[in-house]
């Protein structure tokens, strides 16, 4: 240990109420951050969860794939889950009011499937047999045909091709150039309306009927749903497996990664949580560098006996790092053991406000991410560093004599600091005072008063909240 | 051979400006106990701490051992500092925090340097500290005080002892004792010192007396040195 290391140790522990002071600024500073990223992680956690019980845990779906694919992809290293369901064939709806829509799409579920793709019932049940169907609720609203529980349905079920390429659900319907080929009839019994489901794409087009799956039939092709390890690399699993195109992103889902391909919800995204962290990282400054301002006086005098008997710029800008580093390594444990505790509360108490108005069915956990935790420990470490290193600065750059005799901190002059007549009589001896004392020395509430308005800001957001 | 040329210090501007040292050259023959002697703001000070490299003049040179002082850079002026000059304040200027040994082997500390315990051992007998080795300053008497900062600047053997009122602040008894010892080691070691002081029977003993008058040079007097 260096003799800077010893010197900073030993005032640390002498100066205990100082000390105190600034580690609770840095606790509390810390705290602020701790809270807003773990905070914004657990709400992210809860909107993705909250989008994947809406629209299905899976990140990337190939519309038309064949088992051999499939079983490459279920040995993929970052695909936790494949779920795949039969693609029976399309049907032309006769009377459909939608010219772009006029497919029934006809799939077969296995169990598994009910897991993967939420398919909410509105009334009747799913299928239990390839004879059963279950069709959607916008097949009435959009087009125009009304099916009831227990009617049965005759289809004549094929493939759409157009110049010889077979077409998916990713294909929209291609007028007068696709047609249905090889088609055979098919009789139905329908036995539950749900709603749209989330996998069926806007432009896709055929209405999703869900029938059971039968092992033993023969399918033309499969839809595959890939869950993947970890969401965020939803692109690299596309770009390693060597896709560009015939693929459906569960963009709902991907949104809450920040992996949407919708910029302007990116760039919301991003900003607001710019704006929050450079909010508090201000407001942390201003906090941090006054504990360690407040003690510049008393430091002037030993950084100035320190450079007289020899010591560089660079050894005291150093002792000043680590006692910012000494400071961090009490608060900032502080800071993240209080504020993880104070989110979960804040989360206790709003769950309820959350699930009357996002997803009633979705718990608000709190969850805890190492690497928000780690920002959050960077950036108080950075703001601690930043608000040691500026006063220490100060003092390098100020003579040496005049550390020693500390006669250039405040330097009055009769005009600086004189009151007019009628503010003398309306504020009395002692508010005369203190303002004297206010304008002999501005400089130290350049730090006060801004520091004063971040809080009142962010109390403001809280109250408003 | 240590050199002043035409320095000059002045502080503040316009009406405030105030002229420490005005055009002042001085010689200073290797292992000679000079004395500054002047009234109070007279400049005498400012001249000791713009020889110990802690005030930057305004103007003019000044030489230590053939080193011009004011044209290196912090960093290498620091390391001058650390190395050929000591200097002793008033008030002592202890580090706190920091036991008589540490404060005393500060500059060596300072480079990281082993400290030699023979040279350690000889100073602490010397200054008459061997049983406040492990004291912190505000443990000492005034008096031991200072002698823990004479041992600080006399650490590094430095080529130059600076001594600014080292009695000012101490009782008679302890001031004679702090000049003997810095007599003692000018002597000893065959260290440059030059004393500030308002003491003219504390003047009396050096080789040479200089007084300083508004920041110039009035009188420089060499003196036959009495045993």
């Amino acid at each position: 240990m260096s003799i800077f290391q010893k010197i900073v140790l030993r005032g640390l522990k002498k100066n205990r109420a100082r000390t105190i002071v600034t580690v609770i600024g840095v606790a509390l500073a810390t705290l602020l951050l701790t809270a807003i990223t773990t905070f914004a992680v657990s709400l992210q956690s809860y909107m993705a969860q909250g989008a994947i019980r809406k629209n299905g845990n899976w990140e990337v779906a190939f519309t038309d794939v064949q088992d051999a694919w499939i079983q490459k992809q279920q040995q993929n290293k970052d695909v936790t889950k494949t779920t795949v369901y039969d693609n029976i064939g399309y049907a032309v709806l006769d009377g459909c009011n939608n010219p772009d829509k006029s497919y029934a799409f006809i799939t077969a579920f296995d169990d598994s499937c009910y897991h993967t793709l939420p398919v909410h019932l509105i009334s009747g049940r799913l299928p239990q047999n390839d004879q059963e169907l279950v069709v959607p609720m916008h097949l009435q609203t959009n087009g125009g045909i009304e099916y009831s529980i227990g009617d049965t349905i005759t289809l004549q079920v094929g493939t759409r091709v157009s110049d010889g390429r077979t077409l998916s659900q990713k294909d929209a319907y291609q007028e007068g150039t696709e047609a249905l080929t090889e088609t055979t009839q098919k009789t139905y019994q329908i036995v539950g309306i749900c709603q749209r489901p989330s996998f069926e794409s806007r432009t896709a087009p055929g209405y999703t009927f869900i029938t059971a799956m039968d092992q033993s039939a023969a399918v033309v092709s499969k839809t595959l749903f890939v869950t993947l390890k970890t969401p965020q690399k939803t692109r690299a699993y596309l770009k390693q497996i060597g896709i560009s195109q015939g693929y459906l992103l569960n963009d709902e889902v991907l949104r809450f990664y920040g992996l949407s391909d919708d910029q302007t919800f990116n760039m919301m995204l991003y900003s607001v949580a710019a704006v929050l962290i450079a909010l508090i990282m201000i407001g942390s400054v201003f906090l941090i560098y006054n504990s360690f301002h407040m003690s510049l006086n008393e430091r002037m005098q030993q950084y100035g006996i320190l450079m007289s008997v020899g010591a560089t710029e660079r050894q005291l800008l150093h002792s000043v790092l680590f006692e910012g580093f000494c400071v961090g390594c009490m608060g900032i444990p502080i800071g993240i053991g209080i504020g993880i505790p104070a989110v979960k509360l804040v989360l206790m108490l709003t769950e309820q406000n959350f699930s009357n108005i996002l997803y009633t069915d979705v718990p608000l956990k709190l969850h805890i991410s190492g690497v928000a935790l780690a920002i959050s420990v960077l950036i108080s470490f950075l703001t601690i560093i930043l608000s040691a290193w500026l006063p220490a600065r100060k003092a390098v750059r100020t003579p040496i004599m005049e550390c020693i005799r500390q006669n250039n901190e405040v330097q009055v002059s009769k005009k600086s600091v004189k009151i007019s007549r009628v503010m003398e009589h309306q504020l009395n001896l002692e508010g005369s005072l203190a303002l004297k004392n206010f304008k002999r020395n501005r400089r130290r509430y350049r730090s006060v008063v801004p520091d004063a308005e971040c809080r009142t800001i962010r109390c403001s957001k809280c109250i408003y909240r | 051979m240590s050199q002043i040329q035409d320095l000059c210090k002045v502080y503040g501007t316009g009406e405030n400006q105030v002229t420490a040292l005005d055009h002042v050259s001085l010689d200073f023959e290797k292992g000679a106990f000079t004395a500054i002697i002047g009234s109070s703001g007279s400049g005498k000070s400012t001249l000791l701490h713009a020889i110990a490299g802690v005030d930057i003049p305004t103007s003019g040179k000044i030489y230590l051992n053939g080193e011009d002082v004011y044209a290196k850079n912090n960093e290498k002026l620091a390391i001058f500092r650390r190395r050929q000059v000591g200097l002793i304040y008033q008030f002592h200027n202890l580090i706190p925090t920091l036991n008589v040994v540490e404060n005393i082997t500060l500059p060596i500390l300072m480079d990281r340097r082993k400290v030699n315990k023979e040279r350690l051992e000889e100073l602490l007998e010397l200054l008459g500290l061997q049983e406040r080795r492990e004291h912190l300053p505000n443990q000492l008497s005034g008096g031991q005080q200072q002698r823990v900062a004479i041992g600080r600047a006399l650490m590094n053997a430095p080529a130059v002892m600076l001594a600014d009122e080292p009695t000012g602040a101490l009782d008679s008894k302890n001031g004679r004792e702090i000049i003997r010892l810095l007599k003692e080691n000018n002597r000893k070691y065959g260290q440059t010192l030059i004393l500030v002081t308002h003491d003219e029977s504390i003047a009396l003993q050096a080789d040479r007396i200089i007084t300083i008058a508004d920041g110039r040079v009035v009188k420089d007097e060499r003196q036959v040195v009495r045993p």
